[in-house]
């Protein structure tokens, strides 16, 4: 480790521990990141603090200050996207963070069009979309502020990892709330490999940014395919019904590090679940699962009659010939979209392990699931 | 309560806040004026300094206290730089300079005495040990490590305005020294000493003024005072206050000297120092 390194960890280490003890409105640790590993260095040069394990991008929809929904994955998707939990009416870390993110943004006007800075309230009793608005205008107009419900909002900050926002009385009758201190880069990858604690100045954002810019593209060193995640071979069956339908991919891990799909979306927004197919007995049996290993310099298959990806909630049913896009995420690869084609039955590869199953008359709706 | 000003990282409000430690120093600075004054006078004499020292003196007192007290000192220590850089003029080019000219050389004598503290204040209020000096402290006190350190804590920040006042008599007395065993520079001497030292600030001044970003983490990450008042805009407005506002009052001094030194010699009169036509 070299000596710059080190004082930069330390620094970093410094500093994250000043925004965990002096500051009064913040509360809770920084996600994902230990005291040992915030001391690590890391090979990249950022002066934030870098999470070895990087934190995928959470979803949520909420509203923004123009009343319209703003789904947060979809619309910050291939940004570098910086989040924030705070309120209007702090006194000190919002109105601080804010400035010197805009002040840094300012000062790198090839940065600026390429991220996207987005404040979440934690107080959506007082900040009012318009509030959330002429306050945010204070600092950049094109700084996207959202709010929610109580329930909407504690719900995004459980997402994103951080702890939830509580009120604190200052016993004047009014409140103040204590909330997450820390503002959370997500590349455009999906993930966030660094998160920047209260005390992180403009020199730092101007390091930074320009780094998670170039290390986070796609195909960059950070992206999943660089870290040697392929995927291949995504196909659909045409359901045989219309709500539900079963994916089958491979995925490769050429990298080094084992890694694990934890879930996928569509683009349109049906759920989908992973599943694993078990035989007992006579019949066959789909168990949900939380995440699928991809072992570093292995790989998994999801084909028929062993594992798939069952997306349901369709509103209407693919043909042969459609083509749909989901985004698989992987623990350590972040984001990985993938063109899913439709194909019909006939056309599907059929696994050996699949055994005398006859996948054609397989109906995905009527299998029993298990839930465990 | 705090006793000194400091940097508390808490929201900027209007409300007065008592800082005892400004007004010990206040109360400490005319005592030590004016009980060794009055040992020092005969019983036949009044016991006060001849008026325009003691008028000099207080009104230096009365600039210190509003640089190190609430507002100024707070605003200085925990939020604004260009408050800091205010008060970094008021204590250097205001307040020292009339300290200085409002101490009798009687009291002077008996503060240094003859022996290793006259000796020693002879040699560092020589010009070129004087400017060192005094430059030296305004580089380090305005490193940004240093500043970071210091003004989130009562003592640093104290130390820092003391190191300030005490670098600044020293600068000074080549120009106003008290005492005739201090020797002060001749008047051209004395405004080339000062346009030197006009120059001197123009360095750390240009750094504040057009770094690209904020060179100071107190004053970058602190609670805004107003709303419009940015960090960078701040940092600015410092770096004008230390090269405009403090090329001022040395430029208002040289010129001083000069017209001083002129009416004199228009009197035919030999420029015999000018630190005797400070006399009262």
């Amino acid at each position: 480790m070299s000596t710059t390194h080190v004082r930069r960890a330390a620094a970093t280490a410094a500093l994250l521990a000043l925004s965990l003890t002096a500051c009064t409105a913040a509360r809770g640790p920084t996600p994902g990141v230990t005291d040992r590993e915030s001391s690590v260095s890391n090979p990249y040069g950022l002066e934030g603090v870098y999470l070895p394990q990087p934190q995928t991008k959470p979803e949520f929809t909420l509203t923004d200050t123009s009343g319209r929904p703003f789904d947060f994955q979809a619309e910050t998707a291939g940004s570098l996207t910086l989040l924030y939990f705070g309120y209007t009416s702090c006194p000190d870390i919002c109105p601080a963070h804010m400035a010197t993110i805009a002040a840094a943004l300012d000062s790198m006007p090839t940065v600026r069009d390429r991220v996207k800075v987005v404040f979440v309230t934690t107080d959506p009793e007082r900040d009012s979309p318009s509030v959330i608005r002429r306050w945010l205008d204070n600092f950049s107009s094109a700084f996207i502020g959202l709010t929610g419900t109580p329930e909407q909002l504690a719900a995004a900050q459980i997402a994103a990892n951080v702890p939830v926002a509580q009120k604190e009385s200052t016993g004047s009758g009014g409140y103040g709330v204590s909330h997450a201190a820390q503002v959370i880069a997500f590349t455009p990858d999906g993930l966030a490999h660094a998160v920047y604690p209260f005390g992180v100045r403009q020199a730092t954002w101007a390091n930074d940014l320009p780094i998670l810019l170039k290390l986070g593209a796609p195909g960059g060193p950070w992206s999943a395919e660089q870290r040697g995640l392929v995927v291949s071979g995504a196909v659909m069956p045409a359901p045989a019904r219309k709500d539900v339908a079963a994916v089958y991919l491979t995925v490769e891990n050429a990298g080094r590090q084992d890694d694990a799909l934890i879930g996928a979306t569509t683009m349109a927004g049906p759920p989908v679940e992973m599943h694993v197919v078990k035989e007992e007995g006579s019949s066959v049996v789909m168990q949900p699962v939380d995440e699928m290993p991809v072992p570093a310099g292995g790989e998994l298959r999801l084909e028929p009659g062993v594992r798939h990806l069952m997306v349901s909630g369709l509103t209407q049913r693919l043909r042969p010939g459609d083509t749909f896009v989901l985004r698989l995420r992987f623990r350590n690869g972040g984001i990985v979209p993938v063109a899913v084609p439709v194909i019909s039955y006939a056309d599907l590869p059929v696994s050996s392990d699949m055994g005398d199953a006859e996948m054609g008359d397989m109906d995905m709706g009527d299998m029993e699931h298990e839930r465990t | 309560m705090n006793w000194w000003c400091s940097a508390r990282g808490l929201p900027w409000d209007w409300t007065w806040k008592a800082f005892p430690g400004a007004w010990i120093l206040v109360g400490a600075m005319l005592a030590a004026y004016w009980v060794p004054l009055r040992r020092l006078r005969p019983r036949s004499e009044p016991p006060s300094p001849q008026r325009p020292y003691a008028v000099r003196f207080v009104l230096g007192v009365v600039v210190v206290w509003v640089a190190v007290d609430w507002p100024l000192g707070l605003l200085g220590a925990g939020y604004l730089l260009s408050a800091h850089m205010v008060q970094h003029i008021l204590l250097t080019l205001v307040a020292a300079p009339l300290l200085l000219a409002g101490t009798p050389p009687e009291l002077a004598r008996m503060l240094l005495g003859t022996g290793r503290r006259m000796r020693i204040a002879r040699a560092v209020t020589r010009p070129v040990p004087a400017l060192v000096l005094y430059n030296a402290v305004l580089i380090l006190t305005f490193v940004p490590a240093v500043v970071d350190a210091a003004m989130p804590t009562q003592l640093g920040s104290f130390a820092v305005e003391m190191a300030w006042l005490a670098s600044a008599l020293v600068m000074w007395s080549p120009v106003m020294a008290p005492l005739p065993e201090i020797r002060t520079l001749s008047a051209p001497g004395a405004m080339v000493y000062l346009f030197l030292q006009s120059l001197a600030p123009t360095i750390p001044a240009s750094f504040l003024t057009f770094g690209r970003f904020p060179l100071y983490g107190v004053y970058e990450l602190a609670p805004r005072v107003w709303n419009g008042l940015s960090a960078g805009a701040d940092h600015r407005i410092a770096g004008l206050v230390m090269k405009i506002g403090g090329g001022l009052v040395l430029w208002g001094f040289i010129t001083w000297i000069c017209f001083t030194w002129y009416a004199s010699e228009s009197r035919g009169s030999p420029d015999a120092g000018h630190a005797r036509r400070l006399e009262g």
